[in-house]
């Protein structure tokens, strides 16, 4: 552990900038939601209709978990401890590899390695500021609440989930920067562990036979707290129990390995390159592969789960006493399946944004100037990643939107397997406006890529807590996901697609335009 | 006719003058050493020769072609071997030679394994398991066994061990028997001298000195160490003398090209018992014209 305080001092001066824009963020939530409670349902009728309109909404109980909003810390907790907590997650993720497996494939860590410096320093230092990045959030998100008036017991606990959420994540990255033998591995293997842990929460949430699987799921743990109600002290215990684990864990596991390499010492490949290795293209198919069944494998098994709960909605919902408020299953579902078909789109958005933003950290690694030295031309260099970005993303929902037709059906819901199939695949439209604006960010602004990342996450807020707010067709219009038509409820038009899909191509010509005349790095 | 022809090139990165003015001839079938401290702007003309940046002004003709707009056609005639080659970590050394060379319309197999033999490389290993000499290896070996017409090569053994310096200066030897022009950027003054016709030296992105080694000695001084009867009292104002240290009957002094031979006519009326003379190394040159640009 020699060098751990300057190891420490060092992540945390690369991070001064990037780390206060996610707390900020992730303290935002539960603020912004606590300080805007009475103005959005000003009258305690209109509170109670929230309630029940949310607690009655299965895709809200499948993404955030169960909710009360008859108050203003209910609601706080409703907003932000899930999705804040997934925040806290992906921060400590990315702050752990980034300080991690980051710096080993740059060959940082070698140089500093041969000072004083010892073995488990940066995997402790990254996991402490991970944890202290969280423990930030949580600490500030608790203050501010006490600050507007929320009750103290319950801002500490909502405080206290979002910190500790963070440090059992960066437990798990700690672990996974043992086994991937690269940056991009690690955080990939991090980030489907984050997916499963969700699923599995959701799964539990929705279900009335499988409730338990929450407690499985260290996101379940998060939700299980919930602050302002029941204020559960289990939960946390849990999480710090887990977090320290972890970190042994991935101490035990360094202990195993050299620098540099992962566990699984990486075997030798063949000394020729196949016949499919000889254009741009093959090389980029090769590159984006392992990305495209990951993300597709994820996306379908995500498919299987929503379409699993699909059909039994209304136990689950009739149990807790908001079953009353529709006429009967068919209405659960059909909101259900609407709104997660869209939060699928959105995370195939995902996949097409990063798929086309690999053009970009090609070219900065300097992997780009010897293709592009050779008869290979920019169009078809970056066309390549577009062939994925673009189709790969459609391919990713539709299959999505088979698991989930096909789960739907074998779990007895309602909704023909066509209509599902046929919604997933029009989400597409809405898909390519961001794929788009990454591309267009590749060719036209390549230093501002994270500007496409904002777009998908304003995207998501719109689409998922968009309608509950209140907020009028203009603003809920600037998602792309607003313009599908809803074939699950028998309407399909054609041109909202169509602008759509202008949209989108017009945004491709762009970035393809800006790739052939900007300079490559 | 030129290989590679450059008039007045300009580059602005933000507020940097990367390229200021530049003019750079190769001649075809010629070997051309670019010499230059680090940031002087070799990569970056290299750069602007491969179509990757654009100029802001000036006149580049590369194979009778224009590096921006024919950048496909012309590149089928060149390769090019980076600084700092960076590999693509799940790809082994091997198949990132095959495309690379495949892009380039194909490559000669046989030659392909004479140059892994030469250079001691396994092509079986993956990208990241390479040290930085193997890396370069690999970009190497990929661009000689392409047999292209013109091979622009940035700082290409920066990171190879002096027996593979050596293979690689044969290498070179033999591609430019064989009549390719060789654009060579290095920092490796023995490399420079052992195999270019000519040198260009840059500095802030601006040609300061080109001509054959011959020429840029004359240019300079050559260094007189000297041992006399009689001490001259007046050493400092004979012409084209400069530097001048005497230490007993020893005196040492630089001398301009052009002057030494009045020189040594003024200093052998001193009686001179042993006379060392020596031409200015390249290192020298470079060194004296970069501490002079730095005052």
């Amino acid at each position: 552990m020699a060098g751990f305080g300057q190891i420490l001092r060092l992540d945390a001066r690369l991070d001064r900038v990037r780390l206060p824009f996610w707390i900020l963020a992730i303290v935002a939530l539960p603020v912004s939601a606590f300080a805007s409670y009475e103005t959005l349902f000003p009258t305690a009728e209109q509170q109670a209709r929230a309630n029940l309109t949310v607690g009655s909404n299965p895709a809200l109980l499948f993404l955030f978990g169960p909710s009360d909003l008859s108050t203003a810390g209910g609601f706080t907790t409703f907003r932000s401890a899930m999705f804040g907590g997934l925040f806290v997650a992906l921060m400590a993720i990315l702050t752990v590899v980034r300080h991690t497996r980051a710096e080993e494939d740059s060959g940082r860590a070698e140089l500093v390695s041969s000072a004083r410096v010892g073995r488990y320093t940066f995997l402790v230092a990254a996991f402490t500021l991970a944890s202290l990045a969280g423990i930030a959030a949580g600490g500030l998100a608790a203050l501010g609440l006490i600050g507007l008036g929320a009750d103290t017991t319950g801002s500490v606990v909502l405080g206290a989930s979002l910190a500790l959420t963070g440090v059992v994540f960066a437990g798990i990255a700690g672990i996974c920067v043992q086994f991937g033998a690269y940056a991009r591995t690690a955080t990939s293997l991090a980030l489907g562990v984050l997916g499963a842990s969700f699923l599995l929460r959701a799964w539990g949430d929705t279900s009335t036979s499988l409730a338990w699987a929450s407690w499985l799921s260290p996101l379940g743990w998060t939700v299980k707290v919930q602050a302002f109600s029941e204020d559960n002290v289990l939960p946390l215990l849990l999480m710090l129990a887990a977090g320290t684990a972890g970190l042994a864990l991935g101490i035990a596991l360094r202990g195993r390995r050299d620098l540099g390499m992962s566990l699984i010492p990486p075997r030798d490949g063949s000394p020729h390159a196949s016949r499919f290795l000889s254009t741009g293209f093959g090389l980029t198919a090769r590159l984006q592969r392992p990305g495209l069944i990951s993300w597709g494998v994820g996306l379908m098994i995500a498919g299987i789960v929503v379409g699993s709960v699909s059909g039994s909605l209304g136990d689950v919902l009739g149990e807790s006493g908001f079953g009353s408020a529709f006429a009967g299953g068919g209405d659960f579902e059909s909101i259900f399946l609407a709104t997660l078909v869209s939060v699928l789109g959105i995370l195939a958005a995902g996949y097409g944004i990063q798929a086309a933003i690999r053009a970009r950290s090609e070219e900065t690694e300097y992997r780009a100037e010897p293709l592009l030295a050779t008869p290979l031309t920019r169009l078809r260099w970056f066309g390549g990643y577009l062939v994925f970005a673009f189709g790969g993303s459609a391919l990713v929902v539709f299959g999505a939107g088979v698991t989930l037709g096909l789960a739907a059906r074998a779990f007895g819901a309602e909704a023909p397997f066509s209509d599902v199939v046929a919604t997933a695949a029009a989400q597409t439209a809405a898909i390519w406006v961001l794929v788009g604006i990454a591309t267009a960010l590749v060719g036209l602004l390549p230093r501002a890529m994270f500007i496409a990342w904002i777009a998908l996450a304003i995207t998501f807020v719109l689409t998922i807590f968009g309608p509950l707010l209140d907020l009028g067709d203009t603003v809920l219009g600037i998602s792309p996901f607003r313009h599908i038509p809803d074939i699950l409820g028998g309407d399909f038009e054609a041109q909202p697609m169509l602008i759509l899909f202008g949209i989108a191509g017009l945004l491709m010509l762009a970035g393809l335009v800006g790739i052939r005349r900007r300079d490559i790095q | 006719m030129n290989a590679i022809s450059i008039r007045d090139l300009n580059k602005w990165f933000g507020s940097t003058h990367a390229l200021d003015d530049l003019d750079l001839d190769v001649a075809e079938g010629e070997v051309l050493g670019l010499l230059g401290p680090n940031g002087a702007g070799k990569s970056s003309a290299i750069r602007v020769l491969l179509g990757l940046l654009r100029a802001d002004s000036g006149q580049i003709e590369l194979l009778g072609g224009d590096p921006w707009r024919d950048t496909a056609s012309l590149h089928q005639r060149l390769a090019y071997v980076p600084g700092d080659v960076s590999l693509w970590p799940q790809l082994t050394g091997g198949e990132a030679i095959d495309l690379l060379g495949r892009l380039r319309g194909g490559l000669d197999e046989n030659k392909r394994q004479v140059l892994l033999d030469r250079f001691h490389l396994d092509p079986s290993k993956k990208g990241r398991a390479y040290s930085k000499g193997n890396r370069q290896k690999v970009a190497i070996v990929a661009a000689l066994a392409s047999n292209v017409e013109l091979l622009i090569l940035d700082e290409p053994t920066s990171g190879l061990d002096p027996v593979m310096e050596a293979v690689f200066q044969d290498c070179i030897k033999a591609e430019s028997a064989e009549g390719r022009t060789v654009l060579l950027s290095s920092h490796i003054m023995s490399e420079v001298e052992a195999l270019c016709d000519r040198v260009s030296m840059i500095r802030a992105g601006h040609i300061v000195e080109s001509g054959t080694l011959t020429e840029l000695r004359h240019l300079t001084r050559n260094s007189v160490s000297a041992t006399l009867d009689r001490m001259p009292d007046d050493l400092g104002t004979w012409s084209g003398v400069h530097d001048e240290r005497t230490d007993g009957s020893r005196v040492t002094f630089d001398v301009d090209s052009d002057q030494i031979g009045s020189a040594m006519a003024a200093l052998s009326g001193y009686g001179i018992q042993t006379l060392v003379t020596q031409p200015p190394s390249l290192e020298e040159l470079f060194l004296r014209h970069y501490d002079r640009g730095e005052q």
